[in-house]
């Protein structure tokens, strides 16, 4: 899908984990159950269409997603940087564990730091495409920018502060 | 994260994971049936990206296109600017070059008045009986005692007299002319009378040459030597029997040169025939005038330019 929509007009040698930019997408405009669950599906679709096992897309979607929830409870506050970041380590670790993981059932004793550097560099680049994305957000679209500090931390923050 | 989440995402992990020992009959199955559901939205996608690349390529194209034009364009008029600055420099750089060539040459020197001019002057042609008296001394009263006398020369010379001497300014060999015919030469010149030698003495000689008339206007024909023979007639010699002599031709002077531009006539060929051993023509000119009938005259003086010798000093 990813190679589909973005591989032939990026000039780089590797391509976008568009799926990463999908879950950070679901974890920004929704909460809770309703996170993991589209991100399960997000997950169940990756599994049709990849060659790794099936349903590991799924239970990493979920997950990561899990996890997202818990970073985004815990932070204080999420600019620019700590979204691209998000970005970089979704993808990382969502590439190098499908990775790994198919690697070693197809190959036991597979190499490990090849995996790790191809998820580097996907992940590098994933989040590249997602700090243009964010600008554009910040520029562009001030409207769902707004609308996400309302939603996501600054309404919180302020009341954690009136405390 | 809320109390539900935590379980609802652990849920889902151990599905995803306990979807990984299915059967791979039924897991390809599956993934059969997501790519079919997938493919419309993947078509989709594809579609909107492609058309979106041909519409940014197409408008690039065009773009380009135009601008292509545009520098096409721009590209012609510059040629057409080239060619024109071209030939302007190489016509500029002929000018350069001529003006360098023409500055090489010394400038044009003033144009000097000419060092030897002609002029004419009105001479009466005394009669035998004046001419006799004026010989004799008689017409002049003051005589020999007080110095004023004709030159000897002159008074003892038999030719014919003009009323023209030094105080005309006359020199040897002065051209005595009626209009544009000529009729002798001054031979002598004294004080105030000088002697003539008409264009029939036998003491005549001067430079002539032959005019033809043809159909395309008049050509230069033979020159030679009109000589006086005592008669009626003048012979013309030293024309070779390879020149071309017909009776008829006009005769004029010869010598033009710085000094007379236009010839002077002298008579016309009224006989024509090879001399003796046939080398030479043996021409014979009539005489335009006769003096003898002629009462006044011409003679076309040289005067030296008094300016140019003034300035010489």
């Amino acid at each position: 899908m990813q190679s589909s929509a973005l591989a032939a007009e990026l000039p780089v040698s590797c391509l976008p984990f568009l799926p990463a930019l999908t879950l950070i997408g679901i974890a920004y405009w929704s909460t809770g159950i309703e996170a993991i669950l589209w991100s399960a599906c997000l997950g169940f679709m990756l599994d049709g269409i990849s060659a790794e096992p099936f349903g590991l897309q799924m239970a990493l979607a979920a997950g990561i997603s899990g996890g997202l929830q818990c970073v985004r409870e815990n932070s204080r506050k999420y600019g620019f940087i700590t979204m691209v970041a998000q970005v970089f380590l979704v993808t990382l670790v969502w590439r190098a564990s499908s990775s790994l993981v198919s690697d070693n059932r197809s190959m036991p004793g597979a190499v490990m730091t090849a995996t790790i550097v191809s998820a580097f560099q996907d992940a590098v680049v994933t989040a590249g495409l997602a700090a243009i994305i964010f600008t554009g957000d910040r520029f562009l679209l001030s409207g769902l920018h707004t609308q996400r500090d309302s939603r996501y931390g600054l309404d919180k923050h302020r009341r954690t502060f009136a405390r | 994260m809320t109390s539900a989440s935590l379980p609802a995402a652990f849920c889902c992990v151990l599905v995803g994971l306990g979807m990984t020992f299915v059967p791979e009959g039924t897991t390809n199955a599956l993934r059969t049936s997501l790519m079919d559901i997938m493919q419309p939205g993947q078509q989709a996608v594809r579609a909107s990206i492609e058309m979106l690349r041909d519409r940014l390529l197409s408008h690039a194209f065009q773009v380009e296109r135009t601008r292509h034009g545009e520098l096409s364009e721009l590209q012609m008029k510059l040629d057409e600017s080239n060619a024109r600055i071209t030939t302007l420099v190489a016509r500029l750089t002929l000018l350069s070059d001529k003006q360098l060539a023409d500055a090489a040459l010394p400038s044009p020197v003033h144009r000097l008045p000419r060092l030897v001019t002609t002029s004419l002057i009105e001479a009466n042609i005394l009669g035998e009986v004046v001419s006799t008296q004026w010989r004799s001394g008689k017409l002049l009263d003051r005589g020999d005692v007080s110095g004023v006398r004709e030159s000897s020369l002159v008074l003892n010379s038999c030719r014919s007299l003009v009323d023209v001497g030094q105080d005309g300014g006359l020199t040897t060999e002065d051209r005595l002319i009626y209009g544009r015919t000529v009729i002798g030469k001054i031979d002598r010149v004294g004080r105030w009378t000088s002697t003539c030698i008409l264009l029939t003495d036998e003491a005549y000689r001067g430079r002539a040459q032959l005019i033809h008339e043809s159909d395309a206007g008049f050509v230069f024909g033979a020159k030679g030597i009109l000589r006086g023979q005592g008669s009626d007639v003048c012979s013309l010699e030293g024309v070779s029997t390879t020149e071309s002599v017909g009776i008829g031709d006009t005769v004029f002077t010869a010598d033009r040169g710085g000094i007379s531009e236009t010839p002077l006539y002298y008579g016309k060929v009224v006989e024509a025939g090879f001399g003796p051993e046939d080398r030479e023509w043996k021409v014979l000119v009539q005489p335009a005038a006769q003096p003898s009938q002629l009462k006044t005259a011409q003679i076309l003086r040289m005067n030296v330019s008094t300016e140019r010798l003034a300035a010489g000093r």
